[in-house]
């Protein structure tokens, strides 16, 4: 089942995905200092909101929980799809950053590349374990201010509260703790949105 | 061969309570769930379906609960809505696809018959389709899975009488298997005197009666007797309707009823009569 949820839902993305193509290689040239990681991570992710405004427009759950009644694999499919676009935006960024590398002639900052990159995981997670069950729940255009205020509460959080906090983490230590922070929400966002799913009347 | 049973289904809803909906779907069987709008067609649907929570009450399909069959039993029973639910960029060719990722009995043999026989367009995307074609494009999806039990919700109400006409042969030759039935939901009452085998009439959240095809064209009709008439309860009035001249009877005995009324006049009971009936009339 979930093989094809997935392969609908990529279907729908075709355009999305090239159109993240060519924001991707403006951005690395536009942000060729700081590096453009971060946004292609951010535009990737919010791919996930575009799959589940086009199954509200076209009452797509409707049908997938007629056909099967598996909301676990309904809802488990969001995440999976969730995780495929954080990682193809991980890949997209790496390759940028070493063509990036080339044609400017200077050597690739790895460490903090993976700052980068982790801080988007760790974005992306919390954004996408938030919106997920709120989009289930209230549909996709309301899920869009929260989406909004799902990253600006973290990083309005973050602002405020690292000053205040003297602690030094490695960068292994941070994506061990990033990782298992993850790990932890999408489980608990997803045990929230199948019981969600299970309530909605379609 | 029961395909499909309710038994107490329930659901509540602040101004609207589905009560204790009881119903019997067999094998070889087109069954019409009719009602007016607002009755609680798509609310039995849609707790069949899983889409709407039940309050209370039983669902057995196969004589097995319908929350614990395995993925390959739940194949055995498909939907068919109003409108395809695919993204509009899918083409048939991608719901193929998407049929064979999602069922292990699609049949892709049947569904490009059925792409042959209803004329869908395969290079076109569905955003490029008449409201028609979606419809056959869904009916044609839910047949190739091979189910046991096709539940139309009110799938065939915005088509044309051509296209309808076609899904009609279309249902007719699928229940000529003694295993495989319909539960058809309209409130285009034409398409169900076309084929129902069992009518089955929701007023209000409740069933509130069920009666065969075949008995309601030979025994039922409608009365139209005086205002001043009031029937006993062994004459088989089932309802009773004020007009303003006169007052309509649903009665499910004519032949007895004329006996004991020869001056009174009967029509036929229609779908779309009793329907009315139902809806405006007062039980007896």
């Amino acid at each position: 089942m979930i093989k094809a949820l997935l392969y609908k839902d990529f279907n729908a993305l075709k355009r999305y995905a090239r159109i993240m193509l060519v924001v991707a290689v403006v951005c690395s040239f536009i942000f060729k200092e700081q590096g453009s990681s971060l946004i292609v991570m951010i535009y990737s992710a919010s791919l996930l909101l575009t799959t589940m405004a086009i199954d509200e427009r076209e009452h797509f759950l409707r049908r997938a929980i007629s056909d099967s009644g598996r909301n676990k694999a309904i809802v488990g499919e969001k995440y999976i799809l969730l995780f495929i676009l954080v990682m193809a935006a991980v890949v997209i960024s790496i390759i940028l950053e070493m063509v990036m590398a080339v044609i400017y002639k200077r050597s690739i900052e790895w460490g903090s590349m993976i700052i980068i990159m982790l801080s988007g995981f760790a974005l992306t997670s919390f954004s996408g374990g938030t919106t997920i069950p709120l989009t289930i729940k209230y549909g996709a255009e309301k899920a869009r201010i929260i989406l909004l205020l799902c990253y600006m509460v973290p990083a309005i959080l973050m602002m405020w509260l690292l000053p205040s906090v003297n602690i030094t983490l490695s960068t292994f230590t941070l994506s061990i703790v990033i990782i298992i922070f993850s790990m932890l929400l999408y489980l608990f966002s997803f045990f929230v949105s199948v019981k969600i799913l299970e309530k909605k009347d379609f | 061969m029961t395909i499909l049973e309710t038994k107490n289904l329930r659901k509540d809803y602040s101004s609207f309570s589905l009560d204790n909906i009881n119903l019997t779907i067999k094998g070889g069987e087109i069954t019409a769930l009719v009602g007016e709008n607002g009755a609680g067609k798509s609310t039995t649907i849609g707790c069949i379906s899983s889409i709407t929570e039940k309050s209370g009450g039983t669902i057995l399909f196969k004589n097995k609960d319908i929350s614990l069959l395995t993925p390959n039993e739940r194949e055995r029973l498909a939907f068919a809505y109003d409108d395809t639910s695919f993204p509009l960029d899918f083409t048939i060719n991608d719901i193929g696809k998407y049929g064979k990722l999602l069922f292990s009995n699609w049949n892709y043999d049947k569904w490009n018959t059925l792409k042959e026989r209803l004329s869908l367009p395969e290079g076109k995307r569905l955003r490029e389709f008449s409201k028609g074609m979606k419809t056959k494009t869904e009916i044609a999806y839910c047949l190739s899975h091979d189910p046991d039990l096709i539940i139309l919700d009110e799938t065939t109400a915005s088509l044309d009488p051509v296209v309808r006409d076609e899904l009609m042969d279309l249902f007719q030759e699928y229940v000529m298997d003694e295993n495989k039935a319909i539960l058809f939901s309209s409130h285009i009452t034409s398409d169900l005197e076309k084929i129902a085998d069992r009518i089955v009439f929701i007023h209000k959240g409740k069933i509130v009666l069920s009666v065969d095809h075949n008995d309601l064209e030979e025994n039922w009709g409608i009365a139209h007797a005086d205002k001043s008439f009031h029937p006993t309860k062994q004459e088989g009035v089932r309802y009773e309707r004020i007009r303003p001249y006169s007052k309509d009877l649903l009665i499910s005995d004519r032949t007895g009823f004329k006996e004991l009324h020869p001056e009174i006049s009967i029509d036929d009971a229609t779908i779309e009569s009793i329907l009315l009936m139902i809806a405006k009339g007062e039980e007896e």
